[in-house]
C-alpha cells in the first residue's frame, strides 16, 4: 500500500493530520522556489518598461523602431534604433553561419568518430572555451582579430560586422558543442548498429540516420547559441566599431555596425539620469528583450514543428500555432498572471495575511488546473516517437 | 591613505554620469566628473557645491606613422564632419602603405570628453555616422596606436609614445603643440576642467580631503599623472 492511500485512509486523528499539513508545507515551498523565476521576469519588465515607456510617448513607436538615424547628443536629437536592430540580427546571424557548422562537425567527431582518448582531451577543452570572460574575449578579438582583417582584406580598420560575427561565433561555440553532442549521444546504440547491418557506410549513417534523429536536441542547442550570441554585449562593442550606420551596401560584411547590446553598454555609464537619452536606452533594453522574447517563444515552435513532424502523417494541415505551442503558451501566460496576482496580494495586504493564503491556495489551485487540462504537453524524446512511428 | 592612515577612501569609477547621479542622489561622499553640470541636473540637485581640481586639454592624436606635421581646426572639424576623407586632402598629412583613407575614432555620445569636443571644435554640428565610437579614452589610444590612418582625440593625460599628438596651426607663428604647459597658459585652445562634486559645503572627512587635493600635494600628483594643476 503507498503512502498516499495510507495518510487518506487515516482519515481523522492528529497523526494524519500533522502528515497532511507537512505534505502542504513542502508543496508551497516548492511552488514558491518555482515561482520565482516567473517573479524576477515580471519585475524586470515591470522596471524596463517604467523607465522607458516615456520615449515612446515622445518619439512614437514608429520613429523609435524604424528611424534611421541615432543621434541622442546632436543638436536635433534623433532616437532611432533601426540600424542597431539591423545590427543585432545581421552580426547574430554571420555569427551562425560561422559557428553552425563548426560545432556540428565537432560534436559529430567528437560523439561519433573520435577514439576515447581524443574524447577525453578535446571535451574539456571544449568546456574551457564556454568558461573564458566575454571581455577576454573582446580584447583578444581588439587586439589580434581586427588587426588580422585589416591586413588580409587590406581595410582602413579592421572594426567590421566580420569581426564581430567570428568572435560571436567562437563564444557560442562551446555552447552548441555541448548540447549537441549530448543530443548525437543519445541516440541509442540500435540505430547505429542497425544502419550499419544494413549496409550503410559510416558517413551514411551518421547523415541519414544519427543526425536526423538527434535534429531536435541540435535545434535546441543552435537556439541556445543565438541566445547567446544576442546578448553579448562587451565583446561586441571592443570589435564592431560601433558606427550607427546600415551596412552599404547591405552584405558588406567589412563594414562597422553596432548592435542593441554595445549601445547600451557603451552609453549607459554616461547618461544623464532621467533625461531623454536616459528614457531611449530604456527603450532600447525593452526591445532587446522584447527580441530575446520572440526567439525563445519561435523556438517553442520550431521544436514542436520539429517533434510533430515525425509522428502527424504529412496530410496534415499545420495551422499557425500548433496545439501543443499553444498549450505551452497558455501555461506560461497562467504562471504570469499568477505572478502579477501575487505581487498585487502583496502589496495590497500585509505580509502575514498574503504569505500564507498564498501558501495554502496556491499549490492546491494550480495542481488541481494542471491535472484538469487536456493535452497537457510532456517532453518526450526524439527517439521516443522515432519508436513509435516505427 | 598612507599619509592619513585613520581616513578611509574608496574610490570607484563609472563616468561623469555616474558621478553626478551617485552625489545627487547622496549615495558617495564626493561625486566626480570630467564635463560640466548640465542646467537639469542642477535643478534636480540644487544643493550642488562644484569645486574645479584640475585642468584638462583634449589633443587630436594620429598613428605615429603619419607623416602629418600640424592640422587646423577647420580641417579637424571638416574631417570629423565626413566632408573630408582622405590624408591627401591635408597638406603634409600621408600614410605610406595605404590608400590613405582616414578613420575617425570618436568616444560614445554619452561621454564628458566628446560633449566638450563636440561643442568646441565641431560647434556643436553632429560627427559623420561613420565614426568609430569607442568607451574610453584609453580605447582610444589603443585604436589610433594599432590603426594607421587613424585619427581621435583623447585628453592630454592619455597621450604616449605609442600616439602623436598634432599641433594645432592658427597660422605661421602659432602653431601650438598640446601639453600641460600650453594649457596651463590658456593658450591651448582645447581645455576643460575636471570638477569635484559635494552636496552642500563639505565639512569633516569630506572637507579634508578635498583641501587636500586642492593643496599642494594634491596638484602634484595631478602634475604628475599628466594633467594640469591650478595652482601654480
Amino acid at each position: 500500500m503507498d503512502l498516499l492511500t495510507k495518510y487518506r485512509t487515516a482519515a481523522t486523528g492528529s497523526a494524519a493530520r500533522f502528515f497532511r499539513l507537512k505534505e502542504q508545507a513542502v508543496r508551497s515551498v516548492f511552488f514558491c522556489t518555482a515561482l520565482f523565476a516567473v517573479v524576477v521576469i515580471s519585475f524586470i519588465l515591470l522596471f524596463l518598461l517604467r523607465d522607458g515607456y516615456s520615449i515612446f510617448e515622445t518619439v512614437g513607436i514608429p520613429a523609435f523602431l524604424f528611424g534611421m538615424s541615432w543621434t541622442p547628443t546632436a543638436m536635433e536629437p534623433a532616437y532611432g534604433i533601426f540600424p542597431l536592430i539591423v545590427g543585432t540580427i545581421f552580426v547574430t546571424f554571420g555569427a551562425m553561419v560561422f559557428a553552425v557548422p563548426l560545432s556540428l562537425g565537432c560534436a559529430i567527431y567528437i560523439s561519433e568518430i573520435a577514439s576515447p582518448r581524443v574524447k577525453s582531451i578535446l571535451k574539456p577543452a571544449t568546456e574551457l572555451l564556454a568558461g573564458i570572460p566575454s571581455v577576454v574575449y573582446g580584447f583578444f578579438g581588439l587586439i589580434v582579430l581586427t588587426t588580422l582583417i585589416r591586413e588580409v582584406f587590406n581595410l582602413p580598420t579592421g572594426e567590421t560586422w566580420l569581426a564581430g560575427s567570428i568572435l560571436l561565433g567562437i563564444m557560442a561555440l562551446p555552447t552548441i558543442i555541448s548540447v549537441s553532442e549530448d543530443a548525437i549521444s543519445s541516440v541509442p546504440h540500435e540505430f547505429r548498429e542497425g544502419s550499419l547491418a544494413v549496409g550503410a557506410t559510416k558517413w551514411e549513417t551518421i547523415s541519414r540516420v544519427i543526425v536526423p534523429a538527434a535534429l531536435s536536441g541540435i535545434a535546441a542547442a543552435i537556439i541556445l547559441g543565438i541566445g547567446r550570441a544576442i546578448g553579448e554585449t562587451m565583446a561586441v562593442l571592443m570589435v564592431t566599431g560601433n558606427a550607427a550606420i546600415l551596412p552599404d551596401p547591405i552584405w558588406n560584411v567589412l563594414s562597422p555596425i553596432r548592435t542593441l547590446t554595445g549601445t547600451l553598454g557603451i552609453e549607459m555609464g554616461e547618461v544623464s539620469i532621467g533625461s531623454d537619452h536616459y528614457h531611449a536606452l530604456f527603450g532600447v533594453a525593452v526591445v532587446l528583450l522584447i527580441i530575446t522574447l520572440i526567439v525563445n517563444l519561435s523556438a517553442v515552435r520550431i521544436l514542436n514543428y520539429l517533434n510533430e513532424g515525425r509522428t502527424a502523417p504529412k496530410a496534415t494541415k499545420k495551422s499557425l500555432l500548433s496545439p501543443r505551442a499553444a498549450d505551452k503558451l497558455r501555461t506560461i501566460l497562467t504562471y504570469v498572471l499568477a505572478a502579477a496576482g501575487v505581487i498585487i496580494l502583496f502589496i495590497i495586504a500585509p505580509l502575514w495575511i498574503a504569505l500564507p493564503l498564498i501558501a495554502g491556495r496556491g499549490p492546491v489551485v494550480f495542481l488541481r488546473e494542471g491535472r484538469g487540462s487536456p493535452g497537457t504537453s510532456r517532453k518526450r524524446s526524439p527517439l521516443a516517437c522515432l519508436s513509435r512511428h516505427r | 591613505m598612507a599619509t592619513h592612515s585613520n581616513a578611509d577612501i574608496q574610490v570607484s569609477g563609472g563616468g561623469s554620469g555616474v558621478g553626478i547621479q551617485a552625489i545627487g542622489a547622496k549615495t558617495v561622499d564626493i561625486g566626480m566628473s570630467s564635463r560640466e553640470v548640465t542646467s537639469a541636473e542642477k535643478t534636480k540637485y540644487p544643493d550642488f557645491d562644484i569645486i574645479t581640481v584640475a585642468h584638462d586639454g583634449i589633443a587630436v592624436i594620429v598613428n605615429p606613422q603619419n607623416q602629418i606635421q600640424y592640422i587646423t581646426p577647420d580641417q579637424v572639424k571638416n574631417v570629423y564632419l565626413g566632408k573630408v576623407t582622405k590624408w591627401t586632402e591635408i597638406g603634409g598629412a600621408n600614410v605610406p602603405n595605404t590608400n590613405n583613407a582616414i578613420v575617425l575614432v570618436g568616444r560614445d555620445s554619452a561621454s564628458g570628453t566628446r560633449s566638450y569636443f563636440d561643442e568646441s571644435v565641431l560647434l556643436k554640428a553632429t560627427p559623420s555616422n561613420k565614426m568609430l565610437e569607442k568607451n574610453s579614452n584609453g580605447a582610444v589610444t589603443q585604436t589610433i596606436a594599432q590603426t594607421p590612418g587613424a585619427i581621435g582625440y583623447v585628453s592630454i593625460g592619455y597621450v604616449s609614445s605609442d600616439v602623436k599628438a598634432v599641433p594645432i596651426w592658427y597660422n605661421a607663428d602659432k602653431i601650438i603643440t598640446p601639453s600641460a604647459a600650453t594649457v596651463k597658459d590658456k593658450s591651448y585652445p582645447l581645455s576643460r576642467d575636471l570638477y569635484i562634486i559635494t552636496n552642500g559645503q563639505p565639512s569633516g572627512l569630506t572637507k579634508d580631503f578635498i583641501d587636500y587635493l586642492l593643496g599642494a600635494d594634491g596638484q602634484k600628483i595631478v602634475a604628475d599623472e599628466g594633467y594640469v594643476p591650478i595652482t601654480e
